[in-house]
Parts: structure tokens; sequence; C-alpha cells
């Protein structure tokens, strides 16, 4: 039982994390219907570039996450331009083969920065393990969860009650009908494109003291992050951190249980398997 | 037909880069021209599918794999007759992209895309773990492989050059007939325009699944071959990063036949390049220069958008509307 607990705790960690992740990839593909394949990349950014800042700068951890966020996303506002100018010429295929590109190439980035190690860096909160029951917890994965739901909370808030927020979802839904409302539809894609990149930065710095973060961790991330999205329907954005979620707990039951060596073959499994049987995704509430 | 003898000529080409280059190229070259021999095989395949049926596949390294493992398995461990196991390989890879075709192939552009990266990765995930595979360590002793008396393999890379290239000229002349054939015309419908031929009665779906496992058996044919030529394989080669090479290596050559095979050769060569160049450069990683440079590549290609239809045009007008 402790092992089912244990292990259910991490999975909601990793899960949320997952989610995060997922959450840019809707935001962006309902933007433009691309799928962003950078995304992974971002996350690997993040974590690697949060790791370098604590343990050779040994700057506060606050900082860290904050300056990991603005890096990531004027990173992912340069993939946005090419993206756009990529969409523009030839179509939203060969933006996602850009972004596979791009991934790339941020691989050799990361390589040359960082080295071929995976990295990780020391939780801002601790090590000291916490018991519910008789579950184990620690405290970086408490911090995880109360920050994705902060930050999903602060997402719903944005998109449902700011006019840049519902600016976002009018342009997704219906481009030419937001031109000719006068919302600037190029600034909002790009908005929904940093919003994306901020959020898997932020995934990235939260999950790097627990999991080590190396140059070539991005397809995980991009693989894993992708299949919450498509479990949840690609189209709400609380549904990708549920998506997420799911996912996070299949994979580390799966690892506890069966073999931890096939966690990500599993997320791939998954994924095919609702986009064969129900490509709607298990949680597409809104209207589509 | 213009393009008819545009073909040709560049057939020709090929024929006689085939019969020099091992000749004139030092022996770490011709090792280069060899794998690229290989590479060439399986983007014919890729570029016929992406460039006739528009669909993405970032999964052929994994049917790549299934022809290789299948002869390793069937041949190294089980002793079976080298035909029989290639042959197994081939249709095992074709069965199964009829599987996940069929599955996946109704969904839209992206999602295929992705279908096919999952299919991949999970691929190349049981390769690289699973008992029967070998896992890590992978299968060695695989019996070699002859022609006409000489062995095709690793130890006598002339003569294997010329028999992987003489494979790859004989498909690309097969593929452009399939594509002058009543059944080739089908798909440069699909190509043009979708819709209009599915309204034409052009069964749509069946020529992308068919197309899809052409892709298929031509990648485990260059699986089977593989196997032999090294007599021991692992996983590596068969994952996602191949699979994305590939993707460049037609992506350069602009998705047709021709470009398939100068895309190969082009991307093997300036792989070979960089891991000499990164040499140089001492401290740093060596995979580095080579991410860099791809990535960058298939960032400026899709940017450039460098498709048949421009290719020629741009080839028209250089050659003043022949």
């Amino acid at each position: 039982m402790t092992t089912f607990g244990n292990s259910l705790i991490i999975g909601i960690a990793s899960g949320v994390t997952f989610g995060l992740v997922a959450l840019g990839f809707v935001l962006v593909y309902r933007a433009t219907g691309i799928v962003n394949f950078t995304q992974g990349s971002f996350v690997a950014i993040g974590g690697m570039l949060a790791a370098e800042l604590a343990t050779s700068e040994k700057l506060p951890a606050v900082e860290v996450l904050l300056l990991c966020m603005v890096a990531v996303g004027l990173v992912s506002l340069l993939v946005a331009i090419v993206c756009v100018v990529a969409q523009k010429t030839g179509g939203t295929l060969r933006a996602l083969l850009v972004t596979v590109g791009l991934s790339i190439a941020f691989e050799g980035v990361l390589l040359a920065l960082f080295g071929d190690n995976p990295v990780s860096f020391g939780s801002p909160v601790g090590n000291k393990t916490l018991h519910i029951g008789s579950i184990l917890v620690l405290p970086q994965q408490l911090l995880i969860v109360v920050i994705v739901l902060a930050v999903v909370g602060l997402t719903q808030w944005f998109m449902g009650r700011t006019i840049w927020g519902m600016g976002m979802r009018a342009s997704a839904s219906n481009p030419v009908a937001a031109r000719l409302s006068s919302i600037p539809v190029l600034k909002t894609t790009f908005a929904a494109f940093v919003i994306a990149g901020v959020l898997a930065g932020l995934a990235g710095d939260l999950i790097t003291p627990m999991a080590a973060m190396a140059y070539s961790s991005d397809t995980t991330w991009t693989i894993n992050g992708f299949s919450a999205a498509i479990i949840a329907g690609l189209v709400d954005p609380i549904g990708a951190i549920a998506g997420g979620l799911v996912l996070g707990v299949v994979e580390t039951m799966i690892g506890a249980y069966v073999s931890s060596s096939y966690e990500t073959a599993v997320a791939m499994i998954v994924m095919l398997a609702i986009l064969v049987l129900r490509p709607r995704g298990l949680f597409s509430w809104s209207a589509r | 037909m213009k393009n008819g003898k545009r073909f040709w000529i560049a057939t020709a080409g090929v024929v006689i880069c085939a019969l020099v280059a091992p000749l004139v190229l030092g022996s770490s070259n011709t090792t280069v021209w060899m794998f690229s021999g290989f590479d060439a095989l399986i983007v014919l395949g890729l570029s016929l599918l992406m460039g006739y049926t528009g669909q993405i596949s970032i999964g052929q390294a994994a049917f790549f794999g299934i022809g290789a493992y299948s002869v390793a398995i069937l041949s190294g461990k089980d002793h079976w007759p080298m035909a029989a196991s290639m042959a197994v390989g081939v249709i095992l890879a074709a069965a199964i992209s009829l599987l996940i075709g069929g599955a996946i192939f109704r969904l839209s552009g992206h999602f295929l895309a992705l279908g096919t990266l999952a299919f991949g990765y999970v691929i190349s995930a049981v390769m690289g773990q699973s008992q029967l595979t070998g896992g890590a360590v992978g299968i060695s002793g695989i019996p070699v492989l002859s022609f006409l008396g000489h062995p095709f393999s690793s130890s006598s890379p002339v003569f294997s050059a010329y028999v992987i290239w003489g494979i790859v000229v004989v498909c690309m002349v097969g593929f452009h007939l399939m594509l002058r054939s009543p059944a080739g015309m089908a798909l440069h419908a699909i190509r043009d325009d979708e819709i209009a031929a599915a309204s034409l009665g052009v069964g749509v779906l069946r020529y992308k699944l068919q197309v899809f496992a052409i892709s298929a058996a031509i990648a485990a044919l260059a699986g089977a071959l593989y196997a032999p030529y090294l007599s021991y394989i692992s996983a590596e080669p068969f994952g996602v990063s191949a699979s994305i090479q590939f993707l460049l290596m037609a992506a350069i050559g602009g998705m047709g036949l021709v470009g398939a095979v100068v895309g190969a050769v082009a991307v093997g060569f300036l792989g070979q390049g960089l891991t000499d160049l990164s040499a140089h450069f001492t401290g740093m990683n060596p995979g580095t220069l080579e991410l860099f440079a791809y990535g960058l590549l298939l960032v400026c290609v899709m940017l450039i958008s460098w498709d048949r239809l421009k290719l020629n045009a741009v080839i028209s007008s250089l050659l003043g509307r022949s």
C-alpha cells in the first residue's frame, strides 16, 4: 500500500508538470494550429539554466525562477517569430517541421553551454521527507503541486477575465472575426507562444531538483507534454492539467509495478490509444 | 516529357557516381558513401510518402530497425536462411505500417506526425530494452550475406558499396516507373489536390496506406541489408533522432526521388565533415556542431520551402526554359 501511495505522490507531482507543458501545447495549438515541438526544449532550457544559476551563481530560488522564466520567454518569442513566418510561407506542417529543427538546434546549444552530463540542483525547500500517514512526501513535490494549482488559477482568470486572455481565445477560435474586431491577432499569437514557453520553463525549474535534466531531455518532455494534451483533448487548459495528472500517475504506476524502463513508452501507447479510440480526448468539455 | 528526361539524366548521374565513388574516395569516405546508400533507400520511401501523400513520418527508423532486427533474430539467433528472414522483416514492417496507418491516417497532418513519432519511440524503447532484441547490448554474430560469391560486409566496402547503390538505383527506377503508371497518376492527383482527387473517385486513404507500406517495406529492406553488413546491431541507429535525420535528408532533397538520394548523400557527408571539424575544437562535445547544424538546416530548408514545384521552376529558369 505504501508503494502505491508513494508512487501516487510522485505521479501527481510529475503529472502536474506534464500538465504545465500540455497547457502550453494547447495554447499554441488553439491559437495557431501548430504543434510546437520546442515545448520540451523550453523545459530543458529552463531546467538546465535553473541548475546553472542555482549551483554556480548561487542565486536565491525566486530569482532563479524569474530569470529562467524570462530567458525561456525570450527564446519562445524567437520561436514564435520563426513559426509564424514558416506557417505563412509553407503552412502548418512546415511550421511543425521548423519546430522540430529548432528543437534539435536547441539541443546543440544546451550541449555546448552545459555539457553532456545531466544536471540537477538542491530543492529550495529542502529535502526533509514529510510523512502523510505512511506515505513519504518530499517538500519539492508539495511545492510543485501548489505552484501549478496557482498557475492554473491564474491562467483561468487570465483567459476568462482579462482583455488579453479573451482576445487570445477570440483569435484562436476565429482569427478573421478577431481581426475585424481590432484584436491584434499576431500579438496574441506571440503571447500564446511566450506564455507556453514561460510555463514550460517553470516546469523545468520545478522538476529539475527531483529529476536530473540533460540536453537531450527535450524529446521526453515534448512526448509527455503532448501525450497529456492529447489525452485531455487539446481544447481546454484545465483539461490539459487533468490530462497531465492522468498521464503522470499512469506512468509512475507502470514504472513502479511493471518496469521503469518503459515509462515514456507508456505515454506514447496511451496517446496512440486515445488518438485512435477517442480523438476528442477525455477532458474536452468545451464546445469543439 | 520534360520531367521524365530530367529524371533519367539525374539517374544516369547517380549511376556514374555509384560506379566511380568507391574507386576515388578514400576508405573512410567510402564508408560514408556506403551508409548513405542505406539512408538513400529509406529516404526514397520517405520522400515518396511526404512528396506524394503529404504525410510526415517521424518513425521511419523504426521500420529500418524492424528489418534489421528480424534478420538479426531469425538468422542470427535462430539460424533461418537469410532470404527468409529478410522477407519476414519486410513483410512485418509493411504489416505494422498498415496497422498504424489505418489507425492514425484518418487524423489530420500533425496528428499523423505525432502518431509516427509515438510509434517510433515505442519501437525503439522496446528494441533497446527487450530480452528478445538483446536489450542494450544488441545482437551480434549475424551471418554474412553473399552476392555472386562476394561477401556483403564491412570487410569489403567497395563491393558492398556497388551492391547497395545498385539496389538504390533499381528502387529509384522502380518508383519512377510506378509514378508514371495509372496508380502513380492517382498519387500525383492526391499530391496536387486531395479533395479534388477524392471527388474524382480516387481512394485517397487506400493510396496513402499503400505508400506508407511501401515506405516501411523499403526501410525494412535497408535494415535487412544493414544487419548482415555490420554483423552486429544495437538499438542505437533506430531511434527518434535517426528518424529526424531521415526527415532532414528528405527535406533537403525537396521530397523527390533524385532529391532523396542527394539529400541522403549530402547529410551523410555533412555529418562526417562536422565530426572532423569538431575534432579541431578541443573540449567541444562531438555532437554539438551536428545537432546545431542539422537543426538550423532543417529550419532553413523549411523556411525556404524548397519543394519540387519550386525546384523545377528554378531549374527551368536556369536552363533558359528548355
